[in-house]
């Protein structure tokens, strides 16, 4: 009896280590294509162009990843995407995918064939970066120069990340735009690149902002405006803002390091007039004076303080007015800041909030506060 | 041999556990949309008064369970036939939580594993833990649901950072109708399934705990769900609503500083886990359902049996994932309405009168 129970044990242990020893369709990681970016455009044969940057990582003790970038068409994204099997042989794999491009052509006509896929598919992350190419090719982004690392995706996403000390380009994933784009009274933006001819290498640049309406791109603006509108969504982490002063016959420029933003966006409903009042406060640091003014004291803080606040009421203005008579679209939000604050009445202008939007009254007022002047406590003094 | 016992602390792990089943997955108060925090509120105080009720039960008739109450309250004949609808409830139970669950791994894990595999593994874990016992599942569930709070306890502090409050907003944009739906859809599924409970609560250690172990469990139970939904919406916003497994999604947007991320597994973790002790639970009870109706001896002899049955159901329930959802959603609380509400009310108003009769026969001790 013992050596029967003992030999049945045995048995089944031989049996599930065989059977458990991975998942049903397990992968070595030397036959995945992995893919770290992706850019969408128009096809010239289908509709649909995929081109994927793929990793190829070789084992071995000095194992060596290497990026490869190549182009399918497809009726759909999906169709294009598993079309890359009869050029790689492999399945690609979506899940550490880091950007997604579109291309302004694409970007014109409607994003939803993109972003559906995207969205469903288990193996695809909705924390990927999303951006628009303002060049003709998305996919020539992929193949530009790399500058810091070695494949461009990271590069990009690396871009993108540090956006929050730069703040010339909005930050935008998967989740984010897509409530943008469902969301009652706000209109999405996406950041947008762009190939810039850099000493005879075409470097890709993460600047400025597409601004959507519903599911059309209907412009750009650039990465000095971006920063303003990012100001007006509450979304500004840090940058710099310059400001020049005057004095008597010389002029100068100073630049304030943003260390801390805060905006409150607060509709005032008052019967069926609605208007918008903006509070930015900003923390900042002198970083930068660029001629030898004596500003550093009080009287000299509190002059560029004043300067610095007009100058950001009037930025931010001109960015809510530009977009409210150029590109109509809302994408500041401010219906949802309605909805948010009195639903009751978002319900009855919601339908023709678009036309409200256009004459809508804003109101900006900005606090710069200066913290310090970083390590010099003056400005340089020229001997003579 | 030695009656099977539960002590306290494992038994409020256990209706924890019930609780979070499968509903930590799919979250509750779909209709209120970011109202859901306060549909799961309404719900649980909705559900109170019939937990109250489980309690009582469970307190006048120590040591039985349900099916022993059902047959001394409503007679030989009405209590068997109550008592098969019980045993059909549970056993349906047990094969919808079991189906959610492989749903979710072919969608979200292994899409190309067949969906039987999955059902299959998880069905025999509860075979066995049925076989061997209330008090080996109830030991179990008090060494690893102490963990299992921990881990989710933690993964919630990680999404501190992703959290954007102003998706809370409007506040009841639609009305209150959408949240008490919302709250009717929590109130059936999961707060009130815990009639089922009523079934493994014979072995409790102590007479007064039935009180105690509802309260401690919805507690537990509630806060995690409901911290859980809310998480979700103030995650996703919008999204929420229109993903199947919210949690999944709103638990892969965490990355804390490019070191913590992609931990998804742990909502797998979680699911796995609360989902064997309900499906192992809904065994059990449907066991011992068919063990008092065939006046069996033993209901062990039955669960392979009827194990093996509850992972073919499972597999048979739905055809696709949007009758699953429609199903739990829509006629779920309508279908579950007289087992969770009307017969426990029954019972109980029939147990008061017997009782008080009963001390009214009784001699007065001087």
């Amino acid at each position: 009896m013992r050596v029967v129970k003992i030999s049945f044990l045995v048995l089944m242990i031989l049996v599930t280590s065989f059977l458990v020893t991975g998942c049903w369709n397990y992968k070595e990681i030397d036959k995945m294509a992995i893919v770290s970016g992706v850019a969408v455009d128009k096809g010239k044969k289908e509709k649909i162009r995929l081109t994927v940057e793929i990793i190829q990582v070789s084992g071995g003790s000095n194992s060596v990843t290497s990026p490869k970038v190549i182009t399918t068409e497809g009726k759909t994204i999906f169709d294009a995407a598993r079309n890359a099997i009869s050029i790689v042989g492999k399945k690609l794999y979506w899940s550490h995918v880091k950007v997604l491009i579109i291309s302004k052509e694409l970007a014109k006509k409607d994003v939803i064939p993109i972003m559906d896929w995207y969205k469903r598919d288990s193996e695809t992350r909705f924390d990927v970066n999303l951006l628009i190419s303002k060049g003709d090719c998305a996919a020539e982004i992929l193949t530009g120069k790399i500058l810091t690392d070695q494949i461009m995706s990271f590069e990009l996403s690396n871009m993108i990340k540090n956006q929050k000390n730069l703040s010339k380009a909005p930050q935008s994933n998967m989740v984010v735009y897509c409530n943008q784009l469902e969301g009652e009274g706000i209109q999405p933006v996406l950041p947008t690149i762009e190939l810039k001819k850099i000493a005879n290498s075409k470097i890709p640049t993460i600047m400025g902002t597409g601004i959507f309406k519903a599911d059309k791109v209907v412009g750009y603006i650039d990465g000095d405006e971006t920063m303003n509108l990012l100001f007006v969504k509450d979304e500004v982490k840090g940058g710099v803002l310059v400001v020049d002063v005057k004095e008597k016959d010389k002029s100068t420029s100073v630049s304030l390091e943003i260390f801390k933003s805060k905006t409150e966006v607060k509709p005032i409903i008052d019967g069926k007039n609605i208007k918008m009042s903006i509070k930015i406060e900003t923390e900042t640091a002198i970083d930068e004076v660029t001629s030898d003014i004596n500003i550093i004291n009080q009287k000299g803080f509190e002059k560029v303080e004043n300067l610095a606040e007009e100058k950001l009421k009037k930025q931010v203005t001109e960015v809510i007015k530009k977009v409210q008579h150029k590109y109509k679209a809302d994408v500041f939000g401010f219906g949802s800041k309605v909805n948010q604050e009195d639903p009751k009445v978002w319900k009855k202008i919601e339908k023709d909030w678009d036309k409200k939007f256009e004459n809508l009254e804003v109101s900006v007022d900005a606090k710069v506060h200066i913290r310090n002047s970083a390590e010099l406590s003056r400005t340089l003094k020229v001997w003579k | 041999m030695q009656k099977e016992q539960i002590s306290d602390k494992e038994a409020i792990f256990l209706y924890a556990s019930f609780l979070l089943g499968s509903t930590a997955l799919v979250g509750i108060g779909g209709d209120a949309k970011n109202d859901a925090w306060l549909a799961g509120i309404i719900g649980v105080i909705m559900s109170i008064p019939m937990l109250l009720i489980y309690s009582r039960l469970s307190n006048l008739y120590p040591g039985r369970d349900l099916f022993d109450i059902l047959d001394e309250i409503l007679g030989k004949i009405l209590g068997k036939i109550v008592s098969i609808i019980y045993t059909l409830f549970s056993f349906h139970l047990g094969a919808l939580v079991i189906h959610n669950f492989a749903q979710f791994i072919n969608t979200a894990a292994m899409p190309e594993t067949p969906i039987i595999i999955s059902m299959f593994f998880l069905g025999l874990v509860c075979i066995y833990a049925v076989r061997l016992g209330i008090e080996s599942l109830s030991k179990t569930i008090g060494l690893f649901f102490p963990l299992l709070l921990i881990m989710i306890f933690i993964v919630q502090l990680l999404t501190i950072p992703n959290l954007h409050f102003e998706n809370l907003k409007p506040f009841l944009a639609n009305g209150l109708k959408p949240v008490f739906k919302g709250a009717f859809t929590a109130f059936a599924f999961p707060f009130t399934e815990t009639v089922v409970l009523l079934g493994v609560f014979s072995s409790l250690k102590t007479k007064k705990s039935a009180y105690k172990i509802s309260f401690f469990g919805l507690l537990i139970g509630a806060i995690v769900i409901i911290s859980l939904s809310t998480r979700n919406t103030l995650v996703l916003g919008g999204l929420a609503g229109s993903l199947y497994f919210p949690a999944h999604v709103a638990v892969s947007m965490i990355s804390v500083g490019d070191f913590i991320q992609r931990i998804e597994v742990t909502v797998a973790i979680t699911l796995v886990f609360n989902v064997f002790v309900k499906s192992s639970v809904c065994l059990l009870v449907a066991c011992r359902g068919i063990k008092k109706i065939f006046n069996l001896v033993e209901y062990r002899s039955v669960v392979i049996q009827t194990g093996l049955l509850m992972i073919f159901l499972s597999y048979i329930v739905y055809d696709n994932i949007m009758l699953m959802t429609y199903w739990a959603f829509k006629v779920y609380p309508y279908y579950a309405f007289p087992m969770e509400v009307i017969f426990p009310v029954i019972v109980w108003i029939v147990a008061e009168i017997k009782v008080r009769k009963a001390n009214k026969l009784k001699p007065v001790e001087v």
